[in-house]
């Protein structure tokens, strides 16, 4: 049915060799760091689905983990609700409050948007950290970890999986959205909103649609963590993780998968890298940023991202080398660096 | 007890106000969020406070601390904005975040993240009653010192050249410059007296709390600046100052008769609530999209 | 023959300014229909209000037999307009392909759970667009930049996207605004063939343009504005010879 073309076999041999991960190394730190940014890359990847591809800013991402995360936990541990239930019920009330929200955003423009959910996180945080009687306040909500059908996920190693699996999921299914009718709605919209209206794309509905998608991801995400930690605290859901948050796809490069991946993992292995770094780690975050903006705005993988940056680099050192006459060399600059496709 | 928390939610508003004028005229001329705003001119802020603390003169405090906040601006604006102004909206934002988290890193590593008292040693700071309402001079000199820069800003925009240029460009930077307006040098002084502004606005805040900490930057400068700027409606002065004065209304109010627990999220929700209702705030700049 | 947009008395006024000022005017669904007028004339406005990006502040507006006015732009669009723009309007991020598979959208139909499981048909959608976005790039010339982005494609390659753009939705009226501005004689030229080939595949077609002999030689009417109001509508030949016409691009000969 499918063909199989080389990137894929790569990228099947990648995954099993990461599969060996946790036989390879007993050390339960690093594979729960490597779990964490996991988990991570579904938020990241949820975010990018919301800023890079349909060009809303969000700045209140991690109000959605913390519903979907407070939400599970809560249904799990005080009502006993089978796990699957409560985890998936975690991730639609994510996106359920993505609905209300997303449909309050349908009046407004960009800022507000971008104001509008730094406010919703604010409320959310405040409703975590009073509300005791169902949170537990600022002492934090202690939670147990999944359960499948008798199946506990009590070791390190149990957890990594979990985690792998559910982000080979959210993986596909946010590829698929990205390259179908709705994934080129949402691009066309980021591009140019005019244009995307005079093709027929019903912009706010989109949006909305795009909104809610998201949270449900970031939503999921935040369940497992939860989970995961068996911990949720209202520290974990500030302005400040919404924006660590968001810095993982920009650095991975909007508008690129696979670049929320790495983004996402290189933010969070970074601080666990050296302590001693976590003292630096706004100094080095902004001034990455700064660069970053100014040469390189789609960061790692986006379209002339540094990855195509460095390809163009090479390849016209290449032709430079040979001889070629300069035109051709114009020419397969060109090829290199567009004739891929950067969503895959 | 509703006039003395109006005169206290007046005051809140008018450091507010401060806070919001700097941040508008930014905001509103180029139309790009300016998130490191409280954090530049904290920097400012924290200047001043460490030269009085070394017993320097005041005024010569204040006057340092005002200029590193516009010397500090008119760098950020050369470096993390300048480049990517034509770069659509999300890039310059993120930009603005790198800037603040920069700034806020450099206050943390010099000064500490611990809150300190706070003195300006200009004000005569006492108190008197009308009636049973208790007035504190400082707030007087507060509301006086935001209502005078509105009002001397809007008369500079009006009716001086660079004032007129401001203007120009903020409504198409092509066209300004080809009626030969240097507009990289426009806007570079625009965010550098943004950023003095702010640091106005900082020392009133912080003298008016008697405290300086890292958070003036961003929780009570950018945040509070933004929000009264879009409730006032963006890149209209007199509309910052009311949106101020409507943000320490409600914040007074609701803590005084809601929750005080509750406080941040109930005044979030109220502004929610408000701009959906009035999207384009209450003086809204007439902006329209052509084809 | 039939008429495929019609309108009525319309007039469009900006804070006191009268845009365009009680046209009424009928469009035929075989017909290239030019419009031509001075600068500011309101003809880009008058493609606004019948493609719905403003809705007219009087007057209706009648497309493909039914009343569209104070419709939205997907409205129109569903309904069957597609429109080019005087400055190029492309998805500069996205490669020409995805453009054209935009200007599909509304003639794919997946739904989310084929999205999301990946189902055959959804597969099978998919394949048909972009056969048919190939199909219509082939007709432009321009498949070789399929997979390109658009931002790095010449001035003159985009807006044969933005025509692609508007094709690859099957419209019943196609609006092209000013489509030879900045474009050479030649290409000028081959822009005329191409439109008139573009007219015998289906859709009416409307043309704002400045360039006269391009005009002239391409619609088969012509309508010309002037300060919002609609001087006349006629063959080319009557417009060409029309004093109200040279005197609204001239001026009045006593002046001079």
């Amino acid at each position: 049915m499918y063909k199989i073309n080389k990137r894929q076999i790569f990228g099947f041999v990648l995954l099993a060799v990461f599969c060996m991960v946790p036989w390879v190394i007993n050390n339960t730190y690093i594979i729960k760091v490597i779990s964490n940014a996991m988990l991570y890359s579904i938020i990241a990847l949820s975010i990018n689905l919301i800023v890079g591809f349909s060009g809303q800013l969000d700045f209140g991402r991690s109000a959605f983990a913390g519903l979907g995360g407070y939400f599970s936990a809560v249904v799990f541990t005080t009502y006993h609700v089978p796990f699957i239930i409560a985890f998936i019920g975690g991730a639609l009330f994510a996106a359920f409050m993505g609905a209300l929200l997303g449909l309050l955003c349908r009046y407004s423009s960009f800022d507000y948007l971008t104001l509008i959910t730094i406010g919703f996180s604010e409320i959310c945080r405040k409703v975590f950290e009073q509300w005791y009687s169902v949170t537990n306040g600022s002492f934090g909500f202690r939670t147990s970890r999944p359960s499948f059908f008798g199946f506990k996920f009590n070791s390190q190693q149990s957890m990594f999986y979990f985690c792998l699996v559910l982000l080979i999921l959210c993986y596909i299914v946010i590829r698929r959205i990205t390259k179908s009718k709705m994934g080129r709605g949402y691009k066309a919209i980021r591009d140019d909103e005019i244009a995307a209206a005079y093709s027929g794309i019903d912009i706010k509905n989109y949006k909305m649609v795009c909104f809610i998608i998201g949270s449900f991801f970031t939503g999921i995400a935040g369940a497992a963590m939860v989970h995961y930690t068996m911990f949720a605290a209202p520290t974990n859901y500030t302005i400040d993780e919404s924006l660590i948050m968001l810095q993982m796809p920009i650095l991975g490069g909007l508008g690129s998968l696979p670049g929320s991946i790495i983004g996402a993992s290189v933010l969070t292995l970074l601080p666990e890298v050296s302590r001693g770094f976590y003292l630096y780690r706004l100094l080095f975050l902004g001034i990455l940023l700064v660069i970053l903006m100014r040469f390189a705005p789609n960061g790692l993988l986006g379209r002339h991202g540094i990855k195509d940056q460095i390809m163009d680099y090479i390849s016209e050192r290449r032709a430079r080398n040979n001889g070629k006459p300069d035109k051709t060399n114009a020419e397969e600059k060109v090829v290199t660096a567009h004739g891929r496709n950067h969503e895959g | 007890m509703v006039i003395q928390n109006l005169i206290n939610a007046l005051s809140v508003g008018s450091v507010y106000a401060l806070l919001a004028i700097g941040y508008n005229m930014v905001y509103g001329i180029l139309e790009k969020l300016n998130f490191a705003h409280g954090d530049v001119y904290a920097v400012g802020c924290f200047v001043t406070y460490a030269l009085i603390l070394t017993a320097t003169n005041p005024f010569i405090a204040i006057f340092t601390g005002l200029v590193v906040g516009f010397l500090l601006n008119l760098g950020v604006e050369r470096f993390a904005y300048r480049p990517l102004r034509k770069a659509g909206r999300i890039a310059p934002t993120i930009s603005a975040v790198g800037i603040a988290y920069i700034m806020r890193n450099a206050i943390q590593l010099i000064w500490g993240p611990e809150t300190f008292s706070f003195d300006l040693k200009i004000f005569k700071l006492s108190h008197f009653k009308v009636g049973n309402t208790q007035i504190g001079t400082l707030q007087i000199y507060i509301l006086a010192i935001s209502i005078g820069l509105m009002i001397l800003l809007s008369l500079a925009l009006k009716y001086t050249k660079w004032g007129q240029a401001i203007v120009c460009i903020s409504q198409s930077i092509p066209t300004s410059e080809l009626m030969g307006i240097p507009a990289n040098r426009v806007i570079a002084l625009v965010y550098g007296f943004g950023a003095t502004l702010g640091v106005i606005g900082g020392l009133l805040f912080c003298t008016y709390y008697q405290m300086i900490y890292i958070g003036i930057g961003f929780a009570y400068g950018t945040m509070k600046a933004w929000m009264a700027s879009i409730w006032g409606g963006i890149g209209s002065l007199k509309g910052s100052v009311i949106g101020a004065m409507a943000l320490g209304i409600s914040e007074v109010f609701v803590s005084s008769y809601v929750s005080s627990n509750f406080r941040d999220a109930f005044v979030w929700l109220i502004f929610i609530v408000f701009i959906l209702i009035w999207p384009r705030g209450m003086y809204p700049a007439q902006i329209s999209e052509k084809i | 023959m039939g008429v495929i947009m019609k309108v009525e008395n319309v007039s469009k006024h900006f804070a006191g300014l009268k845009a365009l000022n009680k046209v009424s005017l009928e469009i035929n669904d075989d017909e290239i229909f030019g419009i031509i007028g001075p600068n500011g004339a309101g003809k880009t406005t008058f493609f606004n209000v019948i493609s719905g990006f403003n809705s007219p502040t009087s007057g209706k507006v009648f497309f493909a037999g039914k009343e569209m006015t104070g419709s939205n732009i997907t409205q129109f669009c569903t309904r069957g307009i597609a429109r080019t723009f005087q400055n190029i309007r492309i998805f500069s991020e996205m490669t020409v392909m995805e453009n054209l598979l935009v200007g599909m959208h509304n003639r794919i139909h997946s739904t989310f759970f084929g999205v999301c499981m990946n189902t055959r048909k959804q597969r099978d959608v998919e394949k048909k667009a972009a056969d048919k976005a190939m199909e219509i790039m082939e007709y432009l010339n321009i498949a070789t930049f399929a997979n390109e982005y658009a931002a790095n494609l010449s001035y003159g390659t985009q807006r044969l996207v933005e025509i692609g753009r508007a094709l690859a939705s099957e419209p019943k009226l196609l609006l092209l605004d000013e489509p030879s501005a900045g474009m050479n004689q030649q290409e000028t030229m081959e822009l005329m063939k191409l439109i008139q080939g573009i007219r015998k595949l289906g859709p009416a077609i409307i043309v704002i343009e400045h360039n006269m002999k391009f005009m002239m030689n391409l619609s088969y009417r012509i309508a010309v504005l002037n300060f919002g109001e609609l001087l006349m509508v006629d063959t080319p030949k009557e417009v060409q010879e029309d004093p109200r016409v040279i005197e609204a691009y001239l001026g009045k000969g006593e002046e001079y």
